[in-house]
């Protein structure tokens, strides 16, 4: 039996179809993948079958039945359970607190049986190994684990199908793996699960099937059962007949030019917690410097120090002032005014301007929007309107054109899809090239392989290790797989502090 | 608009409830209000302070500064203002009432400025701290006013001299005789359109803007937030300080304690249906400045409260219907 299936579903938004006569199954007690583009309708599609919005035509079937939700009230009482790209969990509750919440376990007259409902969750815990304390304070914990929280909401809600939007974009490598594992284990234990996804590699080692959506339609489908899947057809099929651009090479010597940040012993203590502890950093004109490592070891307060927003830090720094353009890694809290049209976004900081007046910011901003492939129906509509692709494009343009010595960018491509990430790819190699100082922060080894010239891993808040160019240049190539498999372990070691 | 139906519908109602015929009661309005020239220049009068102390207000919000204390900072400026102008008398007239008005506003100013400097510093929010200095600029201007510059058994200080008033409006249009509407009430006009200038087009403004609408952002942007807030809480609060201009230069020649009678609150309310827009807060102050007047007018047949709760009506449905149409735009727009 089919634990979902979609008939000739259809849903507009204005003129725009989101969803335009999409039909597939999704068997029972499988892992299945969705994927597709920014706005090619897998979420639209995700939150029909989540009761968060309805179809303007075609029927969802759960187990066999024709199901009309009018909220995820309906979907929750059908076993349906979603975890969202941004998580939504009450900080200064615990775990516990988190997960009962709206299912609260009561005895006698509205007493929560705090007992009893805690060795439910600890079986939960247990069974799965998500290795959860419930009495934690949901704010306290990292992003993994608040991931495991909502996960365990649904479980104790007893959902058999879990619906997962972008699983992995802020995992590290090993919690990558060990989210693979937990849901191989949920499908063991007779769940469905739904995953969106833009990472092609976790779809070819866990997927059972996939169901990829471009423009609102479903245009290709590919089963595990007989073969593996072939991935290369899975990434046509996403981009369709357009191509995907290969990242623009990148041109030599690589740095070796002046260095024009020099970091030592560097320590950053906020709220008694030292997040920066005796870290020493170069970074060199015409170098893209990675930094991997675990989110949460001190990454973004270095992206803070080297663009000047914190200036409290103890040692040394070469220049003293530091001033750099920064692509930070939350867009929406750090870098954009979504208030604010496209045009003044593009604007924000732009030097020596008095006055602003309408007509020559609207011809700069399409200029920029044409060279940065901003896609926007207009540079006066507001700018939290736009895809997520298109809002990091933008955050890129002006940061670029802020005409800094140093770019950091911080998560570039995260959440972003396939074309657009190499896209900001090439744009970050054209910096470099340019002679432009970059700091790439990322937790995508994939990421910092391709385009760095030199990476090093940061773990509670130090350096422990920093991989030289020739070792990164050597796994280039086809016959670098093996070396470079290695390389990724190496990386992978060093960023959980197993080898120091 | 729609909210401005539902209220005159609400009034209807509640009009013919009490026993009235809601006919008379228009009547009234428009008769006293809009048909006679004393109505209307009571009416011009009583918005001139209303588009300063909001747009003073507007300044603050659009940097998400909620400044509630306009009442104390408007008091401080125009007691200021007042004790300036007595003393610089002999003056040319020109100088006497730039000086007085830049004692007022930096008075005002300054009085915004502390709350801005705590919230800066230590955090605390400006909701509280402004309410406190209210109580606290009001009970040190009545010490200051009663022992030491209020004239012998009133609340009031010393007259400036008759030469020192601003024209009257009645001078040079008879129509609006006996009101007082004078001529601040351009100033008013003039000030609020500088202020839409500088918040919309300017740098300073684009700032402020970004600031109010996403600080963290704004940090990464190169913005010295801190700069912005302190600024636009002196600018905005100092704007207060004008209203006095209305009363001390344009009608009584001094101040005097408990003038402003919670104008500074009402100020709030005209600058959030406007939705902080100077332009349209001209607009708002004149809507409120009619109910106040009109609510005089009325006075005989029905209470004169019913037009604070045509205010209330209006300010509640106006945000009410506000947040059902952005709803209904983030529902249509949603992907």
């Amino acid at each position: 039996m089919h634990a979902v299936e979609f008939r000739n579903i259809g849903k507009k938004f204005g003129d725009y179809s989101a969803n335009d006569d999409i039909s597939f199954a999704i068997g029972a007690n499988t892992v299945h993948y969705i994927a597709g583009e920014n706005g090619a309708g897998k979420s639209t599609l995700m939150n029909i079958l989540f009761g968060l919005c309805r179809q303007d035509s075609g029927t969802v079937s759960v187990f066999g039945e024709t199901v009309n939700f009018r909220s995820p009230h309906d979907a929750i009482a059908m076993k349906i359970g979603m975890v969202h790209q941004h998580f939504m969990l009450i900080d200064d509750f615990t775990v516990f607190e988190n997960v009962i919440l709206g299912m609260e376990p009561v005895r006698g007259f509205q007493r929560i049986d705090e007992a009893g409902g805690k060795r439910k969750l600890q079986e939960l815990i247990d069974e799965y190994s998500l290795g959860l304390d419930p009495d934690a304070r949901a704010g306290d914990l990292g992003i993994s684990m608040q991931q495991k929280v909502e996960i365990l909401k649904l479980l104790y809600r007893e959902s058999m199908i879990l619906i997962f939007d972008e699983p992995t974009a802020v995992l590290s490598p090993s919690e990558v793996d060990s989210f693979l594992t937990m849901t191989s284990n949920f499908r063991s234990a007779g769940k469905t699960v739904i995953v969106i996804s833009h990472k092609l590699k976790e779809l070819e080692r866990s997927a059972d099937k996939v169901s990829v959506l471009r423009k609102g339609r479903l245009v290709f489908e590919a089963s595990a059962k007989e073969s593996k899947i072939d991935i290369d057809a899975v990434s046509r099929a996403i981009v369709g007949e357009a191509e995907i651009p290969k990242p623009h090479a990148k041109t030599e010597p690589g740095f070796k030019q002046p260095v024009l940040l020099s970091m030592k012993n560097v320590t950053y203590v906020k709220d008694k917690r030292r997040l920066l502890d005796g870290l020493s950093l170069e970074l060199a004109a015409g170098e893209i410097h990675g930094i991997a490592g675990v989110e949460g070891n001190g990454q973004s307060e270095l992206a803070d120090i080297v663009c000047g927003v914190e200036k409290d830090f103890e040692g040394d720094a070469e220049p003293s002032e530091i001033s750099a353009a920064i692509v930070p890694d939350d867009r929406h809290k750090k870098g954009m005014i979504r208030e604010f049209s496209v045009a003044e976004n593009l604007l924000l900081k732009r030097k020596g301007l008095s006055f602003h007046t309408g007509s020559t910011l609207r011809a700069d901003s399409i200029n920029v929007m044409e060279e940065f492939d901003i896609r926007a129906p207009d540079p006066d509509v507001p700018s939290g309107s736009l895809s997520g692709g298109n809002q990091q494009k933008a955050v890129i343009a002006r940061e670029i054109l802020s005409d800094e010595e140093i770019i950091v960018f911080a998560h570039p491509s995260r959440g972003v899809d396939i074309s657009a990430s190499a896209f900001i790819a090439s744009r970050i190699i054209d910096e470099r090239n340019r002679g432009k100082a970059v700091l790439l922060i990322s937790s995508d080894i994939e990421e910092l392989l391709a385009l760095s010239d030199r990476i090093s891993v940061m773990y509670k808040g130090r350096i422990v290790r920093t991989l030289p160019g020739e070792l990164i240049k050597k796994c280039a190539g086809e016959e670098g797989a093996e070396y470079r498999e290695r390389l990724m372990a190496e990386l992978g070691r060093a960023m959980t502090g197993v080898e120091k | 608009m729609l909210s401005l139906a539902f209220t005159f519908a609400l009034l209807v109602t509640l009009i013919t409830v009490i026993g009235k015929d809601p006919f008379d009661v228009f009547l009234l309005i428009y008769s006293d209000v809009f048909a006679s020239g004393y109505g209307a220049g009571q009416t011009l009068f009583k918005a001139t302070p209303l588009i300063f102390i909001s747009c003073g207000l507007a300044i603050c919000f659009h940097a998400s500064i909620f400044n509630i204390g306009a009442e104390g900072q408007l008091n401080a400026g125009s007691f200021v203002m007042a004790l300036t102008a007595v003393s610089l008398e002999g003056l040319p007239f020109a100088l006497q009432l730039l000086l007085s008005v830049l004692a007022g506003f930096l008075a005002a100013g300054l009085t915004g400025l502390i709350p801005a400097l705590i919230k800066v510093k230590k955090g605390v929010s400006e909701v509280i701290t402004t309410i406190m200095m209210n109580f606290v600029i009001l009970a040190l201007v009545n010490y200051l006013m009663v022992d030491f510059f209020a004239v012998k058994s009133t609340l009031r200080t010393v007259s400036i001299q008759e030469s020192s008033l601003l024209t009257k409006a009645s001078a040079v249009f008879p129509f609006f005789e006996g009101s007082s509407l004078n001529i601040s009430f351009v100033l008013a006009i003039l000030t609020a359109l500088a202020v839409y200038v500088i918040i919309y087009k300017t740098t300073f403004g684009y700032k402020l803007r970004a600031v109010g609408f996403n600080e963290t952002a704004s940090k990464y942007l190169g913005i010295n937030v801190n700069k912005v807030l302190l600024v636009s809480f002196f600018a905005g609060a100092g704007i207060t300080a004008l209203a006095g201009v209305n009363f001390i230069f344009g009608y009584k020649g001094y101040y005097e304690l408990g003038f402003s009678n919670n104008i500074g609150f009402t100020a709030i309310a005209v600058s959030l249906l406007a939705r902080n827009n100077p332009i349209g807060i001209i607009f708002s102050s004149l809507l409120f400045a009619a109910l106040d007047y009109g609510g005089l007018a009325v006075n005989q047949v029905v209470p004169k409260e019913v037009m604070l709760l045509v205010q209330g009506l209006i300010i509640i449905s106006i945000l009410a219907s506000d947040s059902l149409v952005k709803n209904f735009y983030r529902k249509k727009g949603a992907v």
